[in-house]
């Protein structure tokens, strides 16, 4: 067996395990594998700022929430049918992503984490200020009929859950394209040598900017299609677009910076989490976030890479490249050094 | 890439005419003055080396060439072209490479991709085209240029490797690699001896010969390693505090009082040529 058929075999099962889910679970485990799967969208787009590119947002809740009202707004007051409003809301959001990535250019590593971090607080009060839901509240509720399954043979939680997927997995299969081709090795040769990469002829203004629209764009979409599966926009609560941001980064980061897979292994766990300590003890829900945080403290302590990072290595390790490595450089394995860094927390 | 050879008669003279012309460059940080009115030139494909005691000024203006660092006065002209108002992305283009006193390669990447991103420039596909899979063709076009250029610098065994945690005198190689793969006319090599044993620094002195023949090159260098600049270059330009000092053949420049005062008095190894 060599890797290629182990990618191959282990590619096909998941695929089938994603696709059949929808028949084996309620429909509220549905919803919650929905909710994962936008989520993985949104860490993506982060995983290709922040992973990829090594510019640190936290603030994706933000744009999050320009996608998901974007798409609310669409459907409930203009008449759009909701497949239609999701390139409105990637569109919108990477505009947004133009208009913050241009002033990011001048800040760096912790500056822009900050600067960030007060776009994610200032999303609400700009919501709120702008735009009156029902009952003048930041809160846009489509009708639940505008998110009905379109295929008669699936009922509306299996449709929405595989109209997320599919997005989903598309959304990966781009970003895989781009990361293998010359853009994104010119995002990570930003990331890892920014005056380097400007001497051997790129671009690194507009490789930044278009990296921060693109990653804006993903979490636009995953915006929208929160809509479709937790039916609101909502700007009320003034922390949810912080927590959103801080949760995608999370994703980004136990699931394995600067991967493919590692976002959606991320956004899974993260959201099985959420949902697992939520309940745990009984009449003890105050608890339940120390319970979140300890695993994941837990989850990096073991896997400082992410899970895809770590397994990475691992499977390198059972299974090596066939290209020879001459004796003496094969048995440099573990060299903590070698594999993809995590340029988020190295940038001056 | 490989059909319209980038160094064909069309732009200028092959041979003969200066193909850098650095003319009073002066470079001043706050108080400090690091280059002071520097004129010299390099004609086209010779080796031309840049030697002077530390601090003289000879990083500076690679980083001015490189537009890393703005020249306070003075041109600098290149290929007939004002080099001061190309922005630092498009010296890669204008047909400038140039490697990194301490190595500034990417360790994220493979020591393919560090070559296949020096093709930057020779590539098109933008972020439109990557995502929808039409990088492709280019992709493997570049791997295949990069290979080539791997194979000639003895890297190829080392291609899938990440490049990093490998010998510093391998990571130099890399990085000459990755100069190389944007097809420059002019290749600038910021101290390529230093930190290389002995035989290594021979086999360098080799390879700079060979490829400035095989790739149709300029070389200008900066070093500290006497015997392999005099044994290799056509012209040196002596600089100390930021000024011109001396410039001519080794062979001149070697026997200038100026130089041996300033420079080679104290530095000379005891091998220093022939």
């Amino acid at each position: 067996m060599n890797r290629t058929t182990v990618r191959v075999v282990v590619g096909v099962l998941v695929a089938i395990a994603v696709l059949y889910a929808p028949y084996y679970f309620e429909p509220v485990w549905n919803r919650e594998l929905s909710r994962a799967a936008y989520f993985a969208i949104a860490a993506m787009g982060l995983n290709l700022l922040t992973g990829f590119n090594g510019q640190i947002s936290i603030g994706h809740g933000a744009f999050f929430g320009v996608g998901a009202f974007t798409s609310a707004i669409l459907v409930d007051t203009h008449g759009w049918s909701f497949e239609a409003t999701i390139p409105a809301a990637a569109v919108l959001a990477a505009v947004v992503g133009v208009l913050v990535g241009i002033p990011a250019l001048r800040v760096k590593g912790l500056h822009l984490a900050l600067v960030t971090l007060g776009l994610a607080v200032l999303f609400p009060r700009v919501g709120q200020k702008y735009i009156d839901g029902a009952g003048g509240v930041a809160l846009v509720r489509p009708k639940r009929r505008e998110f009905d399954s379109l295929l008669s043979f699936l009922a509306d939680d299996q449709w929405q859950y595989l109209e997320t997927v599919l997005i989903a997995a598309l959304l990966f299969l781009l970003a895989w394209n781009l990361v293998r081709s010359r853009v994104g090795r010119a995002m990570i040769a930003v990331r890892d040598q920014e005056v380097a990469a400007s001497t051997v002829g790129i671009n690194v203004a507009r490789v930044k900017v278009g990296t921060f629209a693109l990653s804006a764009a993903y979490a636009g979409i995953a915006g929208a299609l929160s809509v479709m599966i937790d039916r609101a926009a909502d700007a009320t609560n003034p922390l949810l677009a912080f927590r959103n941001s801080i949760e995608f980064l999370v994703a980004v980061v136990i699931g394995g910076t600067a991967t493919i897979t590692g976002p959606a292994v991320g956004a899974l766990i993260l959201v099985l989490l959420r949902r697992h300590t939520d309940g745990l003890i009984e009449g003890k829900e105050v608890l339940s976030p120390a319970i979140f945080g300890a695993a994941l403290i837990t989850m990096i302590y073991v896997l400082p890479e992410g899970i895809v990072g770590g397994l990475g290595k691992l499977f390198g390790r059972l299974f090596p490249a066939r290209a020879a490595v001459p004796a003496t450089a094969g048995a440099a394995g573990p060299d903590p050094s070698t594999t993809t860094t995590t340029p988020t927390e190295e940038e001056p | 890439m490989s059909s319209p050879d980038p160094a064909a008669p069309t732009t200028a003279p092959p041979t003969g005419g200066a193909l850098l012309e650095v003319a009073g460059v002066g470079v001043r940080f706050g108080g400090v003055v690091a280059l002071d009115g520097l004129t010299f030139e390099i004609q086209r494909g010779s080796i031309c080396a840049l030697i002077g005691p530390n601090g003289a000024g000879k990083t500076t203006l690679f980083n001015v060439i490189s537009r890393l660092y703005p020249a306070t006065s003075g041109s600098v002209t290149f290929d007939g072209r004002d080099l001061l108002k190309v922005p630092p992305h498009g010296i890669a283009r204008a047909g400038i490479a140039r490697t990194f006193q301490n190595v500034a390669l990417f360790p994220g990447l493979s020591v393919l991709d560090n070559v296949r991103v020096g093709a930057h420039t020779e590539g098109r596909v933008g972020f439109v085209r990557g995502l929808v899979g039409l990088g492709w063709p280019e992709n493997r076009r570049m791997a295949a240029e990069s290979m080539s250029i791997l194979e000639r610098l003895d890297l190829a065994h080392l291609a899938s490797r990440p490049a990093a945690g490998l010998p510093f005198g391998t990571l130099k190689r890399i990085e000459l690699a990755r100069a190389l793969a944007s097809r420059p006319k002019l290749l600038m090599l910021d101290e390529p001896a230093n930190g290389l044993t002995h035989a290594e620094v021979d086999e360098l002195a080799a390879t700079i010969h060979r490829l400035r023949d095989e790739f149709d090159l300029t070389v200008l260098l900066v070093e500290h390693h006497m015997a392999m600049v005099m044994a290799i270059s056509d012209h040196i330009v002596v600089l100390d505090f930021g000024r011109r000092i001396a410039e001519g053949p080794p062979e001149v420049v070697r026997n200038d009082p100026k130089v041996i005062e300033a420079y080679l008095g104290t530095a000379d190894d005891g091998d220093g040529g022939p």
